[in-house]
């Protein structure tokens, strides 16, 4: 025997903590039980086969089994692998009864804590840590020397099984005992056993990064059935031990901190392995290399998932975190206020706004992807675009969730090319093979993909982008790669009108470059208009005074964002089913929208389809699954719906024109061109005056926003409300004559009317208001005397009783 | 070097009392700046000081922070390894990996290259506050007493140690060494890779300095005055190893480059520089200056300085309040989404008869003001080749620099008059992001390939052009040139150099400094006030938006430190929106274009 390996035995016998270590993993391995079956039995027998050496062990297990012997693992990793690994040999050779030797090595997989990168210090040497980040680079897998035969130059002896660890080891002296052969060996390249050797880099992903630091990277080193198992660019958890290797040398030829018997003299004997001359004691630099003996895609903690999030439960996540953790969540799930609470902890920076706020926060949750009987999928993503003015927040909006998202995407329509958004097919410099090459929407899969200048974006774009909102893949054929892949993608946009600005007498489609497909393709529509009003413009001011004067923002937030965070994760898991009560009002909601979709066919800018129905099951899922519950009932569908309406109703209703509905619903029997276009509607108005001035004034006096239309309107029927209870009460006829309204409404506004123009174009527009209420909106009820001929709206206007009717309000109607 | 003798000289005569040393100011002038002193004339090991920028950060390295030595008889001790790369060893000592005494310490490695974009005076004023060190060469003799006494001293310090043989480059060594260097043809990178100068025009030094403490506190791009042990052991090359692994050889090359182009030190003292100004900065000796005149007050150096910017301006005056506004303009405070402060401005409209030399002289001007400033000529061959962000080369592990990783403060002027027509390619495209990234947000954009991350910048951006830049700014300043100045401007130009005599330049050169870092506050009363304007200026103009509040709370505080105020009043506050009302009216006037949008 050679005097080194004798050495080594020696000391071999006398680690008692790694005879015991080995004594007791064996005896794991033999005796641990799962559902009444030793679990390790069959993975051992897989190691039959000859490419496979590397038995995969679970450490909770381990754990279970005894803590001890865990313990000493963690902590004494490095110094009882080569024991544990002798354990597994022992073992497999027992299974499988092989006859020749076997060199086996133990993985461990499920340790418990997991590390960042920068959390790597020179304490955590030696043990047992599992860490994860970005695989930035990789190298080429070479073959390692692990244990070599050498021949002595001098007499031919034989020396075998001269360990190597990761640095070529002659052997020290030549086991001949007559021969003093110390220098002279030549490496038996046949007879030595080699292993798969590859190195790669990880980094920090971004979301550990420290601000103003530079990603830190470590090296991994990966071996034998690890090689060639990773990708640049993915995210990895990589289990095993931290070793330090010296910075100028190669790995292939260095000494770890536990190996550092570097006695060796370099310069002879190098064939086929490369050796570490000249450098003797010069270095003291080191540097950390991991040794990893396992690897696994990033799991789903907090989202930053590789994983189809449907294949992680709830369970699942409750064991990933901490008891404080934990409470928190349940804590919050019985918050009554949750959901104002979790919209003001996500956007405490955005004033107002809360409509998009709760779209957007719904959308982080989801609703729940489904699979029909025909294998056809249906998303469960909830896809919000935001349309509005310059400077009212949207792109904040969008900043922010890309901040607070772990998988968003933040990228603008404008900037990127067809391949940034979707994929492209790119011919690798060296290989020349054609790779693919991940753009935003893949890179944001299972995440939220935040699309700024939507409406500028590329129509190629635009037409993968189709894909992928509605069938959640992305297909590309271009240079002879034909692929489909996925890209389960929310995406939240944001465009801008055409002209800048929202024109509120056009409609939706009018006011942004969409088709309408991709239109119909967002769940929710939010429209920002930039509004002059006092209140807000006081509290902008007061904002931004503050952020100048270096004011720290006193906002409240009832939770920070990585207890939200957490919580959305959480709740994320949850696939609420919908109740019979909640699948009703739906099935009703969906009526009404689609009712009130025909009622105004012509002019309507928003069709109501079962997409909309599917948006409503969405955003009621989504409901659910923000109150963590297991089924979707019926207050979280009548917010869906709310939100749906709030969305659509804004797109339907720009300014209410109301000599348009007088050509529609009033004017019957005047034949008109019915234009949607502008000019068509003041064609309109010079038809139906009679007063003199100029189209464009009347115009003006004619189009009230939807805010004022909404404010009269509401004076209109609160009065007429009074007045019928009040009617009632007194037993007199229920309700007012509509001159009576209008003459209430022209005294009310008495004091702001200066000349007798003014006063005709009031009572001219009060008297278009209630038709429009009565007509379109069918808020007022006008009551005829039941004689009245059939066709009374034709010819009702000759009649004294219809030009004057009885008006009640909607019983059902609810002033808001 | 008087002061320099409390110091340590080599790492072994360190201890802790030295750190409350290089609290005496007077000490730390006395270190020679790496930066201004040739090489050759420092000797390894020698206390020495390196100004710039951090320019990267390298993974940590584990070193052996002691050690155990066994001699050949027997003998065993301990040696430190702090603050040197090599190990101390004698003939036929060796060194006990595995001893139970050795003790393993972390230290971070910083790219540290020179302050980018430096001009001419600062670093002319730098040297000026540097020890010089005559010591030449050992074989040379020696001219003065003192210089004797110091070789002998570091004479008699090897003949102590011989037994020590380490080897040490001695001068003459390093000098031998300097010339084969650029010749070696081991070396797979170029020396301008390994040096990673921001600006490839104006080449910066680079050093590699190792921390030993306080590892976040570093921030990527900022002013750092560091002092520390030199180590220019020849041994550090990688290029010089005789390494076969030809896989890891541009990344082993990188991170060991010749030692005699990017030097290393251990840095035990450091020094945040808040600016660049060497005039104002307390880690520099200054020299006296018998012509301080201090009665001059902010007022009057206000004045003078806003004249002599309208002289180079076309006498308009307001474009001089806004150029002077745009020189002191800081980035002061962020939000989660807005960078306060930041002073963009486009000053168009020049005047055409004079667009050819126009943009350069008043970029002359600008840098005799400015401590560090950079002129970047937009053509599109520029914008097409170019690097701008910097970005990762895993490769190499290094972070390639880029033209807009710049310090803070460092005034970055584009010259939009030297574009034409033509086709800007994909890096064009994307320059023109990045640079419209910087400006709106004043964050630049590094690429790490799978990621891109931001790193807060505080670079002013002044954009020349003649009509509306295609960048965005938050200022637009359309020039309304006098046709008398027209014809005149180079006349006025030439007459503002010969007003710049050395002692108003450094009147000047402190007054932006000192105005750009005062501080300035808005009082309640005055937030009322503001808050009410704001509600009435929406009532007027529906189209004024926050961004014009923005700018004019920007603009109001930069007029009032301008002027010497601390806080805001109603004067200033009244002026600022005056000169925004003029401001808009100009670009009311100007030409429209088409995709024009309201500024």
């Amino acid at each position: 025997m050679d005097v080194a390996d004798a050495q080594v035995g020696q000391l071999r016998v006398k680690d008692e903590v790694g005879i015991r270590a080995q004594k007791l993993f064996q005896d794991f391995l033999e005796e641990f039980k799962e559902d009444g079956e030793i679990k390790y039995t069959r993975p051992a027998a897989s190691l039959e086969s000859p490419d496979r050496c590397t038995l995969e062990v679970s450490f909770e297990d381990v754990e279970k089994y005894d803590q001890n012997l865990a313990t000493a693992i963690i902590e004494e990793y490095y110094h009882v692998y080569p024991f544990l690994c002798q354990s597994v040999s022992n073992y497999v050779k027992d299974r499988i009864g092989l006859k020749t030797q076997k060199d086996c090595y133990v993985a461990f997989t499920e340790v418990p804590t997991r590390h960042k990168v920068r959390d790597l210090t020179t304490s955590k040497i030696g043990t047992l840590i599992r860490i994860s980040g970005q695989v930035v680079r990789t190298h080429p897998v070479h073959p390692e020397l692990v244990s070599g035969v050498f021949m002595c130059l001098d007499c031919q002896t034989e020396i075998r099984n001269v360990e190597q660890q990761f640095k070529f080891t002659n052997p020290t002296i030549c086991r001949n005992p007559v021969c003093s052969n110390r220098r002279r060996f030549m490496l038996d390249v046949e007879k030595s056993l080699f292993l798969d050797f590859q190195k790669i880099r990880i980094q920090e992903t971004q979301a550990e990064l420290p601000r103003g630091c530079i990603p830190r990277a470590v090296e991994i080193i990966l071996r034998s059935e690890l090689v060639e198992t990773v990708q640049a660019g993915d995210r990895y958890d990589f289990t095993g031990t931290l070793i330090v290797v010296p910075d100028v040398s190669v790995l292939a030829n260095i000494g770890t901190r536990a190996e550092t018997s570097s006695r060796h003299k370099p310069g002879e004997g190098m064939e086929g392995v490369t050796g570490l001359k000249a450098l003797g004691m010069r270095e003291l630099n080191y540097r950390m290399a991991f040794l990893a003996c396992s690897v696994q895609a990033t799991t789903a903690r907090f989202g930053g998932t590789d994983l189809p999030m449907s294949e992680v439960t709830a369970e699942d996540m409750k064991k990933q975190m901490t008891d404080a953790e934990w409470h928190k969540i349940y804590e919050m799930s019985k918050d009554r206020n949750l959901y104002q609470n979790l919209i003001s902890s996500l956007f405490p920076s955005i004033y107002g706004n809360d409509e998009v706020k709760r779209g957007i926060l719904l959308q982080q949750f989801g609703g729940v992807a489904k699979t029909t009987t025909e294998k056809t999928s249906l998303r469960g993503d909830i896809n919000v675009c935001i349309v509005g003015d310059p400077s009212t927040a949207k792109s904040q909006f969008l900043k922010q969730v890309s901040d607070f998202s772990p998988r968003a995407i933040y990228t603008s329509g404008k900037a990127s090319s067809a391949a940034g958004l979707t994929a492209a097919v790119v011919r690798d410099e060296e290989s020349f093979d054609f790779v693919i090459e991940a753009g935003a929407l893949m890179l944001a899969d299972n995440g939220i993909c935040c699309i700024d200048e939507f409406d500028k974006m590329d129509q190629r774009d635009q037409v993968a982008i189709h894909e992928a909102m509605e069938q959640q893949t992305i297909s590309i054929a271009r240079a002879g790669v034909r692929a489909t892949l996925n890209a389960r993608t929310s995406i939240l946009a944001a465009a801008n009108p055409i002209n800048g600005r929202y024109d509120r007498s056009k409609s939706l489609q009018q006011n942004i470059q969409l088709s309408a497909p991709i239109m119909s393709r967002f769940d929710l529509f939010f429209i920002l208009v930039d509004e002059c009003n006092e209140v807000v413009d006081y509290a902008i001011a007061r904002k931004i005074v503050d952020l100048h004067s270096n004011i720290e923002e006193s906002v409240e937030r009832a939770y920070t964002r990585e207890e939200v965070l957490r919580y959305v994760t959480f709740a994320r898991q949850f696939k609420p089913v919908i109740g019979q009560e909640a699948g009703r009002m739906l099935v009703e909601n969906y009526g009404h929208l689609r009712q009130r979709d025909t009622g105004t066919s012509g002019r309507s800018t928003w069709r109501i389809t079962v997409r909309q129905l599917e948006s409503m099951i969405r955003l009621s899922e989504a409901m659910a699954k923000l109150e963590c519950s297991n089924r979707v009932l019926e207050r979280h569908v009548k917010e869906a719906f709310r939100l749906l309406n709030k969305s659509i109703i804004r797109v339907e209703q720009p300014d209410i024109h109301l000599d348009d509905d007088e050509g529609l619903d009033v004017d019957d029997g005047i034949q008109h061109d019915i234009d949607m276009e502008n000019n068509g509607a003041a064609a309109n108005i010079d038809e139906n005056m009679d007063t003199s001035g100029s189209a464009a004034v009347q115009k003006k006096k004619f189009t009230l926003s939807f805010e004022d239309y909404k404010n009269l309107s509401t004076m209109l029927v609160l009065h007429m409300r009074g007045e019928e209870a009040r009617c009632e009460v007194e037993g007199s006829d229920t309700g007012m004559r509509r001159s009576e309204v209008v003459t209430w409404y022209l005294e009310q506004v008495a004091e702001q009317i200066e000349s007798e123009d003014e006063l005709i174009s009031r009572k001219n527009l009060i008297e278009k208001l209630i038709d429009r209420l009565i007509y379109h909106d069918q808020v007022i009820i006008p009551l005829k005397t039941s004689t009245l001929k059939p066709s009374f709206r034709a010819q009702g206007q000759d009649d004294d009783q219809a030009e004057d009717p009885l008006l009640v309000v909607h019983p059902n109607y609810i002033v808001e | 070097m008087p002061c320099a003798m409390d110091l340590p000289s080599t790492p072994d005569e360190l201890d802790a009392q030295h750190k409350d040393l290089l609290k005496d100011p007077s000490r730390w002038h006395s270190i020679p700046l790496l930066n201004y002193t040739p090489l050759h004339k420092l000797k390894d090991q020698t206390l020495v000081r390196f100004r710039g920028m951090i320019q990267d950060m390298m993974d940590p390295e584990i070193y052996l922070e002691r050690y155990e030595v066994k001699s050949p008889d027997g003998g065993k001790r301990l040696q430190g390894g702090k603050y040197r790369d090599c190990l101390k060893l004698a003939a036929g000592e060796e060194i006990d990996y595995n001893a139970e005494g050795n003790v393993h310490g972390e230290r971070r490695t910083m790219f540290v290259v020179s302050v980018p974009g430096l001009n001419d005076w600062s670093k002319e004023h730098e040297k000026q506050c540097c020890p010089q060190i005559e010591l030449c060469s050992l074989a040379e003799s020696p001219s003065s007493a003192k210089k004797r006494a110091l070789d002998e001293e570091q004479a008699m310090e090897v003949d102590g140690a011989s037994e020590t043989a380490i080897k040490r480059p001695c001068v003459k060594e390093i000098q031998a060494e300097k010339k084969p260097i650029a010749a070696s043809g081991t070396s797979v990178l170029g020396s301008e890779y390994l040096l990673n100068s921001p600006l490839p025009g104006r080449p910066s030094m680079a050093c590699m300095v190792k921390v030993y403490e306080d590892f976040d506190t570093y921030q990527l791009n900022s002013l750092v005055d560091f002092v520390g042990f030199l180590s220019v052991d020849s041994s550090l090359d990688a290029a010089s190893l005789d390494v076969d692994d030809c896989e890891n050889l541009s990344e082993l090359q990188a991170a060991h480059p010749s030692p005699f182009l990017i030097p290393r030190i251990h840095a035990f003292g450091v020094k945040m520089l808040p600016h660049a100004n060497p005039l104002l900065d307390e880690s520099l000796r200054q020299p006296m200056e018998p012509c301080e005149d201090a009665n001059s007050s902010q007022l009057a150096v206000h004045k003078d300085l806003r004249m002599l910017l309208k002289l180079c301006l076309f006498d308009d005056d307001l474009a001089a309040e806004y150029l002077l506004s745009h020189l002191i303009s800081t980035v002061y405070s962020r939000s989660e989404m807005q960078s306060i402060g930041k002073f963009a401005l486009n000053i168009c409209n020049l005047p055409k008869q004079c667009l050819d030399s126009y943009t350069t002289k008043l970029y002359d001007i600008l840098e005799l003001l400015l401590p560090a400033s950079h002129y970047l000529p937009m053509t599109l061959e520029t914008m097409n080749t170019a690097t701008f962000a910097p970005k990762k080369d895993y490769e190499t592990n290094k972070l390639v620099s880029g033209v807009l990783q710049l310090a803070p403060h460092t005034h970055l002027v584009l010259d939009e008059t030297c574009m034409h027509q033509g086709k800007l390619e994909a890096n064009g495209v994307l320059a023109i992001q990045h640079l419209a990234h910087l400006i709106n947000n004043q964050e630049l954009k590094c690429d790490f390939q799978y990621y891109q991350i931001d790193y807060h910048a505080n670079i002013p951006i002044l954009v020349l052009s003649e009509g509306r830049s295609m960048l965005p700014s938050d200022f637009v300043m359309p020039i309304n040139a006098d046709t008398k100045a027209v014809e005149l401007i180079g006349e006025s130009l030439k007459a503002a150099h010969h007003y710049l005599q050395p002692s108003r330049l450094q009147q000047f050169r402190k007054y932006l400094t000192t105005a750009r870092i005062s501080s300035f506050s808005v009082s309640e009363e005055h937030t009322e006030m503001i808050q009410q304007d704001f509600v009435d200026m929406r009532k007027a103009n529906v189209k004024s938006n926050a961004d014009d509040l923005h700018g004019l709370l920007v603009l109001s505080r930069l007029l009032g430190i301008a002027r010497g105020k601390e806080s805001l009043d109603n004067e200033t506050w009244k002026l600022a929106t005056e000169f925004e009302a003029k401001r808009r009216q100009r670009l009311q006037s100007l030409p429209k274009s088409a995709a024009q949008t309201r500024n």
